[in-house]
């Protein structure tokens, strides 16, 4: 990128591979090698309760194996994925020094790792993120609050961190925006799952007339869950189609701005590149353009999500996905 | 996608108490067990009543109304459970469709209950 007005750097998070692993055809190994050798790093992303047995906890052994890995596919370790579990006993929350401790380990488990940038959940509350600053301080790992759907940057649960960063000012606290929270539609691989799985016209249509509607999308959700059971659709295709509401927000790209100078890292959202270079759910040629005029320096981790409902091949997507931010990028710069 | 992986291919087989089955955790990362309901089995629509089942994974076993407890087992995201199930009425050789109706309680996403059903004809090994 030499000479350009950007430092954006592209990456992939292995959680993109979701199948490919899942399904045992690649051990972590072998989809991390695989990434190097298609040229879809050099940004390295992984999801602890993905891809190490033993996380929280991470063993000397483990550490070694994982940054020789990375020292022999040259990739770059950008951001660890670590979970705000709070709900690991599903009877009742966790209390916020259980919080605390349970973040600190997986934080504890970035370092070692090697990544500088932990992505934790918006659960965590700003009291318990607040309490971790020293922590991420003292081991050299930045704490990355996902703005994720159906949240964004003005959602009053964002807000209540922006309010806590404020007063903390730690440049070791900022954000990860997921582009998922700026899409423009209901990616057409969930319409082909939904009719695949049997599911009735009329609740995939209420679903989208909800999803389209404004107000709270945790609201909504609901409101479409009680409406299926009010008139008896099955509780299966009603949880299958509530998940549309917690994967797509509609926030204005520019939105972005506000927030800027605390981005740390992010999740280039998306689910498939079409034949005109396009993905028709998040428009990229809208998003890019406003992290090159934010002046973001960082990577950008392709998080292809349509492995929820399908079962094409990750890797393929990712490399078009790549070739997609390529061409805006070196149109912007 | 994980609904079609819910029950692992030809994993009916037949022990001396009865039979088990295999089930994949629908999920793209590591659940601790307590986050995970097994809402129904049946075979051939026949319903098996939820005490003649046991959930074992990680060397133990465990009744279903145990699970919300297991707060410190992890479910492995590439690991297969088993279903094992008393019952007499399995013949080795023989087909079945096998039904298993599971749901994930995402520890760290607030009322997600992903709730998923699929079902798999097998012959019993």
């Amino acid at each position: 990128m030499t000479g350009a007005k950007h430092d954006i750097r592209l990456g992939t998070t292995i959680y993109s591979l979701t199948n490919e692993y899942h399904s045992r055809r690649y051990s972590f190994e072998e989809l991390v090698q695989k990434v190097a050798d298609l040229g879809i790093g050099p940004g390295l992303e992984v999801v602890g309760f993905q891809s190490f047995r033993e996380f929280p906890n991470i063993s000397d052994a483990t550490a070694a194996r994982f940054r020789e890995l990375v020292a022999k596919t040259g990739l770059v370790p950008t951001c660890l994925g670590i979970n705000a579990d709070v709900y690991r006993d599903r009877r009742r929350e966790m209390t916020a020094d259980e919080s605390v401790a349970y973040h600190r380990v997986q934080l504890e488990a970035a370092a070692k790792l090697g990544f500088p940038v932990a992505r934790y959940q918006w659960l965590a509350g700003p009291e318990v993120i607040r309490r971790l600053a020293p922590d991420a301080e003292r081991l050299g790992v930045k704490l990355g609050l996902e703005i994720h759907a159906p949240q964004h940057v003005q959602h009053p649960d964002v807000l209540a961190y922006r309010e806590m960063y404020a007063k903390v000012g730690s440049p070791y606290l900022g954000f990860i925006p997921d582009f998922g929270a700026s899409a423009s539609a209901i990616p057409e691989a969930y319409f082909r799952y939904f009719r695949w799985r049997g599911i009735g016209d009329a609740a995939i249509e209420l679903a989208v007339n909800m999803w389209n509607e404004e107000g709270d999308m945790f609201a909504r959700r609901k409101r479409f869950q009680e409406t299926g059971a009010e008139r008896g659709w099955d509780p299966v295709w009603v949880a299958e189609l509530s998940i549309v509401f917690g994967l797509f927000s509609r926030q204005p790209p520019r939105g972005w701005l506000e927030i800027m100078p605390q981005v740390v890292h992010v999740h280039g959202k998306f689910y498939g590149v079409g034949a005109d270079g396009r993905d028709a759910a998040i428009p990229y040629d809208e998003i890019l353009p406003v992290f090159v005029e934010g002046g973001y320096r960082g990577y950008i981790s392709s998080e292809w999500e349509g492995h929820q409902v399908s079962d094409e091949d990750g890797f393929e997507h990712i490399v078009k996905h790549h070739a997609l931010e390529r061409r805006i990028l070196a149109r912007t710069a | 996608m994980m609904v079609d992986k819910l029950i692992e291919a030809d994993s009916l087989k037949a022990t001396p108490a009865g039979f088990s089955i295999g089930v994949r955790l629908p999920w793209y990362r590591t659940v601790p067990l307590s986050t995970v309901e097994l809402v129904s089995l049946k075979v051939d629509e026949r319903s098996i009543p939820a005490n003649s089942i046991r959930f074992a994974i990680n060397g133990g076993e465990w009744r279903l109304q145990q699970l919300p407890d297991l707060i410190d087992q992890q479910w492995f995201v590439i690991d297969t459970a088993e279903l094992r199930v008393v019952d007499d009425r399995l013949d080795r050789g023989s087909e079945h469709e096998v039904e298993v109706v599971l749901a994930v309680y995402p520890p760290y996403i607030k009322g997600l209950r992903r709730l998923l059903r699929w079902s798999r004809r097998m012959k019993v090994n």
